[in-house]
């Protein structure tokens, strides 16, 4: 039989930003991937070389509009200890209730790509729905449904209104209502069953050896939660657990960000139940010496934002590490064996967001 | 590779398990319909949702100063300073003394096209010129339609003498290289400036230095961006 090349990409239904997927296929089954990066660099570290530290936060929220806020949090991480300062406990709790909103939307927002994917229109409707209320609330705390802007470096930007902690929980009590139409029209339909499970299979070995991150790592049973495993805020405080499946198909990593969701609820709870009154935000010095890393859990895994500072208003050097490129590089290795229609829900499964990625 | 094994579908699982789901969701729906007519019927404006909102801009002419702090720390440099003509009688804060006597002001004026409305340059007015509206629709035809000048963003408050220093720098002499020019007392916004004889002396007159009173000073930097010799330097507090 021969092989033939095929290019899924750059512009793709299947993309979700602008990537090529070369793929090898022998008839129907796939041998070889190959994705090709590229079309989407904008410069990203060059561009922080130019701002000072409090500019780069909305640069920042543009790496990834569907997760902004964790990737602005992380650079405000690096920062803070960089310039060794300790923020309030409030703005603790504050970030963490922020962050979670965004995890939920986040993967609210994949599952809607995910249903189309493997041909279930309505879980686009359903999950767009949902995040409406999700994004009421983040608006609510920052002022913006999106590239919220809303970490500082040393604390948060501001405070939320009075009123937020009701809204909050009943916005909770909502969606939680939700997990059983879910779980029926996902968990319990045939079809989506089909297309996922024994589909696109990643052993713990391949995962651990690949560097992979975040739900695909997770999914395939590795039980590496940078919340628990670097811990950063307040999540050592609070009563939550990390999810983890033992197939490593895309089913369990389906489970995985399912399960996750309704974990956030959890922690956003526990948040507001313990958050302390006081000041939100306190004064960075302006120029930091030194360097730092942070690494913290985005809601595609692990994201690492590393900052040289020399004195300077501007930092010298900003490295961003995106936890999709890793994934993205299991892709060949996830794909080899699979049917060539198998390949949208393999790659829907892993979450691609190239604005991170190719920076 | 080892392989999980298939479920196999009935009807149960290929129909009527997702409809039921789904049917529930649709006869909701009918009796309470989730969506708009957006253009047409809008949402009511949330109040709670409104109140850190970031909309288009508007400057409150009564208020600025015109210190160009906003323009400073915007992140695309979308904001321009534009010397503005206004009557003999008018009544609000200028800039300096001479642009009083020849009644004109500094206002800002924004690229829309280019603004991120990441609110910096709220967040960073000493006088709280700057005010949040909720006005979102700003599409148009053209890109010069977009570029906002100092008059479209104008509006009329009450004059008030609010200074807060939320930038916290304050700028810093060396003696060393100051010429005693006297461009950074004339340019200070809040004329927080006077210059009083330094230790050097020039013809056997001593040059004169700036002396900054920090109560007043709001850390816009203008004076260290104006100074020929660079011998002012933004220091934090």
């Amino acid at each position: 039989m021969t092989d033939i090349w095929i290019n899924m990409g750059p512009q793709h239904p299947m993309t979700h930003g602008l990537f090529n997927l070369r793929v090898r296929v022998d008839g129907e089954i796939i041998v070889d991937a190959n994705p090709l990066l590229g079309y989407l660099h904008r410069g990203v570290e060059k561009l922080c070389e130019r701002r000072d530290y409090t500019q780069i936060i909305p640069l920042m929220d543009r790496l990834c509009y569907v997760s902004s806020l964790t990737w602005s949090h992380a650079y405000c991480l690096a920062a803070e200890e960089l310039m060794e300062i300790e923020i309030p406990e409030r703005a603790k709790y504050l970030r963490v209730i922020a962050l979670e909103l965004q995890r939920i939307a986040s993967h609210l927002m994949w599952l809607a790509a995910f249903g189309p994917d493997v041909g279930m229109f309505t879980a686009f409707l359903y999950a767009m729905r949902e995040r409406e209320y999700i994004l009421d609330m983040l608006q609510m705390m920052s002022g913006a449904r999106m590239n919220q802007n809303y970490p500082r470096i040393g604390g948060v930007r501001n405070d939320v209104p009075p009123e937020f902690t009701d809204k909050c929980l009943k916005v909770m009590d909502y969606f939680d209502g939700k997990r059983k139409q879910y779980e029926r029209l996902f968990d319990d339909s045939a079809i989506f069953l089909m297309r996922t499970q024994g589909v696109g299979y990643l052993s713990k070995e391949d995962a651990m050896d690949l560097g992979v991150t975040g739900q695909t790592l997770r999914g395939s049973n590795v039980p590496i939660d940078m919340r628990t495993h670097d811990p950063y805020e307040v999540y050592d405080q609070l009563d939550w657990e990390v999810q983890v499946e033992k197939d490593g198909d895309c089913y369990s990593r389906y489970k995985v960000r399912m399960n996750e969701m309704w974990e956030s609820t959890k922690i956003i709870r526990g948040a507001l139940k313990k958050m302390p009154k006081g000041p939100v935000r306190v004064k960075p010095p302006k120029r930091p010496k030194g360097e730092a890393f942070r690494r913290t859990e985005d809601a595609r895994g692990e994201a690492l934002i590393y900052i040289v500072g020399q004195g300077e208003t501007s930092p010298y050097r900003v490295k961003v590490r995106s936890p999709v490129f890793a994934n993205l590089r299991a892709a060949p290795v996830i794909l080899k064996g699979n049917t060539y229609a198998d390949l949208l829900a393999i790659m829907g499964s892993i979450d691609v967001c190239i604005g991170e990625t190719d920076k | 590779m080892a392989k999980a094994k298939r479920k196999s579908a009935g009807v149960k699982g290929w129909v009527i398990q997702p409809l039921r789901a789904t049917f529930k969701e649709t006869m909701s729906a009918l009796i309470r319909p989730k969506t708009i007519l957006y253009p047409h019927e809008k949402k009511e404006e949330r109040a709670e949702l409104r109140k850190y909102f970031r909309g288009q801009h508007r400057i409150d002419w009564m208020k600025c100063i015109g210190c160009q702090l906003c323009s400073r720390v915007c992140p695309n440099q979308c904001i321009t300073m534009e010397k503005v003509k206004v009557p003999e009688d008018y009544k609000g804060p200028s800039r300096s003394e001479t642009d009083e006597k020849k009644n004109v002001v500094l206002r800002p004026g924004v690229n829309l096209g280019r603004c991120l409305f990441c609110g910096n340059c709220n967040e960073y007015c000493p006088t709280s010129a700057r005010l949040n509206t909720t006005h979102i629709e700003l599409a148009d035809f053209s890109r010069e339609a977009i570029i906002y000048s100092a008059d479209k963003l104008k509006a009329e408050g009450k004059p008030t003498k609010v200074l807060k220093n939320k930038i916290e720098e304050n700028p810093q002499l060396d003696e060393e290289t100051c010429i005693g020019c006297k461009r950074c007392s004339r340019e200070c916004p809040t004329r927080c400036i006077v210059m009083i004889p330094g230790k050097k002396m020039r013809k056997d007159k001593p040059i004169e230095n700036p002396k900054f009173d920090y109560t007043k000073c709001i850390g816009c930097g203008t004076c260290a961006e104006i100074c020929p010799s660079d011998s002012l330097l933004m220091e934090e507090i």
